[in-house]
């Protein structure tokens, strides 16, 4: 036990040392009292905002374990076999088990801190109304079951990949499976007139739906808030989920000797002729035909999403006519907005995936000597990385217009056809779009400085940072818009939205985009010099 | 050194000289091909003569001062062609100028003069770049310097890379400490110091990665602070921790390069065999980078470098990680290159190497340099006697006593690592060698071999360096 010792600690010694997770968890608490003293702000005018306020924290937590196993816990031995360290670990006579202790322990601990350090925070809800301390204790136990689901399910897939970018796709797409399993089980089960689903895989399903349900984080949580009686501290979703975090823990362990061997390398893969058709030939823009095809995926990736975009649509078809046999549309208004927003939701991720990606992998190559030396400017660099990027985002784009443009056709055919999207006027979707907009643009500048910061866990906390700045930055647009088409109304000017937009848009480029754009190439230009030495 | 100033005059008879020079060096062509010829053994050596003649041709172009704008680097095989086709004579007629190869500030001085074949400069300048006025030795301690000057260079001739006061520091460490010294284009430059001493700091330096503190560094004449653009188009940089994309195939990688260089796409095919003939690696162009082995890596990171065809190359520790034979055809690589035209700013630790390769050297040592100059008048440098080696067949054992009656032999010893037979002897300055072997044929002992010892530029390294690390 003594190599796993040294390790854990040496691994906890460097989470101390490093300066990072402290100002984390700093910045997550003054987050924390802040959005106690909004919530007492609320408080004043009668409502009992314990309960919101809480519920919100609750889903942030959510938010972040997810993608903090995405990125952070997918890492943890994938970075030895990144730097080609593994062996030496290995040839120093660390057990797999020794090595994914010291690996994985260091980072659930440092995680649980995080949960912990809003413990003090979240009883002061109580006080605020709405919430019980039970309640509390109970939902943060339910969290930590839920951390170590993820952070071992993480482990799993850094134990099996070989790289870390393959553990995080295959981390992702096992998260993704779970969240959105549910509902097409819950589909599947109900769904009649299907020849295929006999009644006995119908129960299957309907089984399978129930203990997707038991295990789901948030259903779990909803179920906290829905009763402050009776509540029990922890359920089978608590005990299921640390049993499963064994077994992920176990297969690690056991399958670790397997799968620890460095990656093949060599001529393996396509053959040249295919490659080449695959790759082409190298643009005139060359660093976008590299990041097009080596960081974002290429044509091959590019195919895929197009196909797989499509085929969502058109399974959504399909379902709308197995429930209308007789619809005049293809896509009834709900499966219409179901489509773009899970589109919409893919396509977020896709961006915020590629800004974490895109420079961080020139600093794990340590290419940006190789890239400063070039005739090239540094903006010109960042420009055709981001060109790349939106080459690369472009199936999910057309995917998207096409939606549109049949909302824009069903109307014009079916008169009273009531498409949410842009005909619903309660549902205004300027408000969302701008909102959509101002994450993104935030999130994604925040992302790629980060990525030159920090080794990993980038993009979360780059979506924490902009949660937390969201409130400011988005109510302050979203006043702006408001006294900008009040001021249009009155003057009688037409476009008084569209001006807002612009207007907030470029108050949002000047005084917040701008700034890290200008951080980020002063980095860029640091982190070539720091080669040096 | 009491001369008066003079500008330099655009056309001189040693410009013209140096002009027929160039058309001698094309005459050299041919015996130079059927030399080529015979080393490559591959099926591609007709295009690597042929990638060699257009260069040869650039740097013959370069040497009439015919100027950038008319050899078009970027398109070498429509325009070198073209060129080719000229007669000498036409190019004979037209001016000698080194407008696009000269650092105009270094023309535009009133104090550099044209002495004849020996290029002088009044104090202050050759303060500031010792090695234009010859080499110098600077002693651990500075007060100790002596001025040596045994130029090796043409008047004519303009440094590649002028390094003037340069001084850097990171945080509380100075890495570099007022160091000049200059590269001579064509030349193969050595740049040795111990650990820590400022070697990759000044290449940084020297290929715009780094902006220094103090002090001015000019890359054929043009300044790494305001001008790094340029700079980096007439460079290649080839790091000592190369990285690669190891996802991709050798082509492809040297493709993105040429590509991010601006070459067109038709040019592309061509420029990329050629490098990688050159640097025999054009049978691997579908390997893929993470399946080389260090020294196939090493040599696709010194193709990559080529592909722009650059004028200077800064090589840092190039030899490091190959083995013996990798190493050996490494350094017959960077002597072609030296024939093409090539200026190569070389860093190693190789030393025994690096004394056969490079026509000059620095010594750095703690941020300052303790030499620059030629490697001869390095490893000439006698420390008051000379010293020659003898090496008989049958040697009897009073042979040191029979050798030290001679007159004119200060000492003899038997050299630590010597062959069989062999003995050290050093000679009174004033004795004449040939007196001194006459004696030694006299005394009846086989003689095999009688030759001058040059120090070792292992032994000038030690000797010029401080011990251990520093702080």
């Amino acid at each position: 036990m003594s190599g796993t010792q040294t390790l854990f600690i040496w691994s906890v010694k460097a989470d101390s040392r490093s300066v990072h997770p402290h100002i984390v968890r700093a910045a997550f608490a003054g987050f924390m009292l802040l959005a106690m003293i909004g919530a007492w702000g609320t408080s004043l005018s009668g409502f009992a905002p314990g309960l919101q306020f809480f519920r919100y924290i609750c889903g942030l937590n959510v938010v972040i374990i997810s993608v903090a196993g995405i990125s952070y816990f997918v890492s943890a031995v994938t970075e030895e076999k990144d730097a080609g360290t593994l062996a030496l670990l290995r040839l120093a006579g660390a057990s797999p088990l020794s090595i994914i202790l010291s690996k994985s322990t260091s980072r659930l601990i440092g995680s649980l801190m995080l949960l912990l350090i809003q413990m003090p925070f979240t009883f002061l809800a109580i006080t605020l109304g709405g919430v019980t301390w039970l309640q509390v204790v109970a939902a943060y136990l339910a969290l930590a079951a839920y951390l170590c689901l993820v952070a071992n399910m993480a482990l799993f897939c850094s134990v099996r990949c070989s790289t870390s970018g393959r553990a995080a796709s295959l981390a992702t797409a096992v998260l993704a499976l779970f969240f959105l399993g549910g509902p097409v089980l819950r589909e599947a089960s109900l769904l009649k007139g299907v020849p295929w689903l006999t009644p006995r895989i119908q129960r299957a399903c309907a089984e399978l739906y129930d203990q997707q349900q038991m295990l789901n984080i948030s259903v779990r949580l909803e179920q906290l808030f829905s009763t402050m009686t009776g509540v029990r501290l922890v359920t089978s979703q608590f005990w299921s989920s640390l049993l499963i975090a064994g077994v992920f823990f176990g297969l690690s362990v056991i399958l670790f000797n397997r799968y620890a061997a460095p990656e093949q390398t060599g001529n393996e893969g396509l053959s040249a002729g295919m490659r080449r058709l695959s790759l082409g030939r190298c643009w005139k823009l060359a660093i976008t035909w590299k990041d097009f095809h080596f960081a974002t995926g290429g044509k091959t990736f590019f195919t895929t999403k197009l196909l797989a975009y499509f085929t969502l649509i058109a399974a959504l078809a399909w379902f709308h006519q197995l429930e209308s046999p007789g619809a005049s549309v293809w896509l009834s208004p709900d499966l219409t907005r179901l489509a773009f927003l899970l589109i919409a939701v893919a396509f977020t991720i896709e961006i915020l995936l590629f800004a974490s990606n895109s420079l961080f992998q020139e600093v794990r190559q340590t290419a940006i000597p190789q890239l400063k030396m070039l005739p090239l400017n540094t903006i010109t660099i960042m420009l055709q990385k981001v060109i790349a990027c939106m080459i690369a985002l472009m199936p999910a784009v057309i995917a998207l217009a096409s939606l549109y443009v049949y909302d824009r056709m069903a109307v014009s055919a079916v008169g009273r056809y009531d498409l949410p999207l842009i005909r619903n006027q309660a549902n205004d979707p300027t408000g969302a779009i701008i909102g959509w907009l101002i994450f993104v643009g935030v999130c994604t500048h925040v992302t790629v400085l980060l990525s030159l910061y920090v080794r990993w866990a980038a993009l979360p906390l780059a979506v924490f940072l902009t949660v937390i700045a969201y409130p400011c930055i988005g109510a302050a647009a979203i006043a702006l818009l408001e006294i900008t088409g009040r001021t249009a109304a009155v003057n009688g000017i037409s476009v008084g939205v569209r001006i807002g937009v612009v207007i907030n848009l470029f108050w949002l480029w000047l005084f917040v985009l701008l700034p890290i754009e200008v951080e980020l190439v002063n980095r860029w230009n640091r982190l070539s010099q720091e080669s040096a030495n | 050194m009491g001369l008066d100033g003079v500008m330099v005059p655009l056309v001189t008879d040693a410009e013209k000289a140096q002009t027929a020079e160039a058309i001698n060096h094309a005459d050299q062509l041919t015996r130079w091909r059927s030399a080529l010829r015979g080393k490559v053994r591959k099926a591609g050596a007709d295009r690597l003569l042929n990638y060699v003649s257009d260069r040869r041709d650039v740097s013959t172009q370069r040497l009439k001062g015919r100027g950038r704008e008319q050899i078009q680097r970027r398109s070498p095989r429509c325009t070198h062609h073209a060129q080719r086709q000229q007669p000498m004579e036409s190019l004979l007629a037209k001016p000698f100028s080194h407008k696009n190869s000269a650092p105009p500030e270094i023309l535009a001085r009133p104090n550099v003069v044209n002495n004849g074949s020996l290029l002088a400069f009044s104090d202050d300048f050759s303060d500031k770049v010792p090695e234009l006025g010859g080499p110098v030795f600077h002693s651990r301690r500075r007060a100790d310097r002596q001025n040596f000057m045994a130029p090796i260079y043409d008047s004519s001739t303009i440094p590649a890379v002028t390094v003037s006061e340069l001084t850097h520091a990171f945080k509380s460490q100075q890495a570099l400490n007022q160091v000049s010294f200059a590269v001579m284009p064509q030349t193969i430059h050595g740049f040795v110091g111990p650990n820590g001493a400022g070697k990759t700091t000044s290449l940084k330096v020297i290929c715009t990665l780094l902006k220094p503190n103090w002090g001015e560094v000019h890359v054929f004449g043009h300044s790494v602070r305001s001008d790094p653009t340029s700079v980096r188009e007439k460079i290649g940089y080839m790091p000592d921790h190369f990285s690669m994309y190891r996802q991709m195939t050798v082509f492809e990688y040297l493709e993105f390069f040429a590509a991010a260089y601006g070459l067109k796409q038709e040019q592309r095919d061509q420029v990329i065999t050629d490098v990688l003939t050159l640097t025999d690696m054009d049978g691997r162009r579908e390997t893929l980078l993470s399946g080389l082995s260090r020294g196939m890596q090493q040599r696709v990171s010194l193709a990559r470098v080529l592909v722009h065809d650059p004028d200077l190359l800064l090589l840092d520790e190039p030899a490091s990680g190959l083995d013996p034979r990798a190493r050996i055809e490494l350094m017959d690589i960077l002597r072609e290159l030296r024939r093409l035209g090539k200026t190569i700013f070389i860093s190693s630790h190789i030393l025994s190497e690096l004394a056969e390769l490079c026509d000059s050297v620095t010594i750095i040592d703690r941020g300052h340099i303790r030499f620059s100059g030629p490697m001869d008048a390095l490893l000439d440098a006698e420390q008051g006697h000379r010293r020659y080696s003898v090496r008989f067949s049958q040697p009897p054992e009073s042979m040191i006593q029979q050798l030290e009656g001679l007159s004119g032999i200060a000492a003899v010893e038997v050299p630590e690592y010597g062959s069989s037979g062999e003995f050290s002897i050093e000679l009174h300055s004033e004795a004449d060698s040939n007196l001194v072997l006459s004696q030694i044929i006299g005394l009846g002992v086989p003689i095999v071999s009688f030759s001058q010892q040059r120090r070792q530029l292992n032994q000038a390294f030690m000797d010029l360096t401080t011990r251990g690390v520093p702080n």
